[in-house]
C-alpha cells in the first residue's frame, strides 16, 4: 500500500450532495410557484362574476330609459352614460358605455351599445347588444 | 490467532449510528417537516377560503338571477304592495304573493316566500339593499298598491359574510309590467 491512498470513508462526495441539493431545488420551485399561484388566482372566479353582474346590471338599465315613456332611444347617447369609475359600492371596478354610430336596415334605426366592466386580474367583460328605434 | 489474542482487544466499532449522527437526522428531518407543514397548512387555508368564497358566490349568483327573474313576473303597476330596502312583496301573473326580505340583522338569511311557504335564497347576508328607480331614472321612495306605482327598475345591492370573508354583489331589473 502507498502511504499516499487515503482510507476512504463510507459517505456521499461533495458532488454528489451538490447535486442532490440542484435536482431537490428544481423540484421544489415549481411545486411552490404552483401554490402561489393557486391563491393568486382564487379571486378571479369572483371578480369575473361580479363583473359579469355589473355589466349585466347596467344593460338592464339602458333598456330600462329605452322603454322609458319620458327617455327613449334619443336618450342612449354617450353623454347620457358617464363612464363610473369605481363602480359605487364596488372598489376596483370600473364601467363604460360605448356607443357606436348607428345603422339604418329596411327604414328602423340601429344603435350598438358595448358595456364594458374591467377589474384587476382578469380579461375585461363586455356586453353588446343593439337598441333599435322603433 | 496468536496475533489476536496478545494484544489487548480493540473495541469493535459496533454498527448503527453514532449519537451526533442521530441527533443530525432528528434536527434535519424537523426543520424539512416544519418547511412542508407550513406548505401543508397554507395549502388548507387557501382551500378553506376557496370553499367559502365558492359558496357565497353560488348563493349571491343565484338570489341575484331569482329576484330579478321573479320580479318580471309582478302582474301589473298596482300589485307591489311592500317596497322597502330590505322587503320587497308582490302579486305576480298567477296571483301568487311573493316576497323577499331580510331581517336585517347580519348573518339572517334572505327568505324567498309564496303564498305563506318560505325558503332561503341566500345564507349569511351582511347587507342588503334593494333600490327603486322611477321612468326618469331617480332613485325614489316608492308608490305602492293600490296607487299606481312609480317603480320602472329595481337594483339589489347584496353582501354575504362567512367568518371575516364577504363577497358583495349586485343585480337588476327592468319589470317590463309595470
Amino acid at each position: 500500500m502507498s502511504g499516499r491512498e487515503v482510507c476512504r470513508a463510507a459517505g456521499f462526495t461533495l458532488v454528489e450532495i451538490v447535486l442532490i441539493i440542484v435536482i431537490a431545488a428544481v423540484a421544489i420551485l415549481p411545486l411552490s410557484m404552483l401554490f402561489a399561484n393557486t391563491s393568486i388566482r382564487s379571486g378571479d372566479a369572483r371578480n369575473a362574476t361580479i363583473a359579469a353582474q355589473l355589466a349585466q346590471a347596467k344593460m338592464e338599465e339602458l333598456t330600462a330609459d329605452k322603454n322609458s315613456p319620458t327617455r327613449g332611444f334619443s336618450y342612449l347617447i354617450a353623454a347620457n352614460y358617464p363612464a363610473e369609475s369605481p363602480v359605487t359600492a364596488f372598489p376596483g371596478y370600473s364601467r363604460t358605455v360605448a356607443f357606436a354610430p348607428d345603422s339604418v336596415y329596411d327604414g328602423v334605426t340601429f344603435r350598438t351599445v358595448g358595456v364594458t366592466v374591467v377589474c384587476p386580474n382578469i380579461p375585461p367583460v363586455t356586453l353588446t347588444t343593439w337598441f333599435t328605434n322603433y | 490467532m496468536v496475533h489476536e489474542l496478545l494484544t489487548p482487544p480493540r473495541r469493535r466499532r459496533e454498527p448503527g449510528f453514532t449519537l451526533p449522527e442521530l441527533l443530525i437526522v432528528i434536527v434535519v428531518a424537523s426543520i424539512v417537516a416544519v418547511a412542508f407543514s407550513t406548505m401543508f397548512i397554507e395549502a388548507v387555508k387557501t382551500y378553506q377560503f376557496m370553499d367559502a368564497e365558492k359558496d357565497m358566490l353560488e348563493d349571491a349568483r343565484y338570489a341575484e338571477e331569482r329576484v330579478s327573474r321573479e320580479l318580471k313576473r309582478v302582474k301589473d303597476n298596482t300589485s307591489i304592495t311592500t317596497a322597502s330596502a330590505t322587503t320587497l312583496a308582490f302579486v305576480d301573473r298567477s296571483n301568487a304573493t311573493v316576497s323577499f326580505s331580510w331581517s336585517g340583522v347580519s348573518g339572517a338569511n334572505l327568505l324567498y316566500t309564496k303564498n305563506g311557504s318560505s325558503q332561503t335564497l341566500a345564507k349569511g347576508v351582511d347587507s342588503l339593499a334593494f333600490q327603486y328607480w322611477t321612468k326618469n331614472g331617480a332613485a325614489a321612495t316608492p308608490i305602492l298598491s293600490p296607487s299606481t306605482t312609480d317603480i320602472w327598475r329595481v337594483t339589489i345591492y347584496m353582501r354575504l359574510i362567512k367568518g371575516s370573508q364577504t363577497v358583495a354583489s349586485f343585480g337588476a331589473a327592468f319589470v317590463r309590467s309595470l
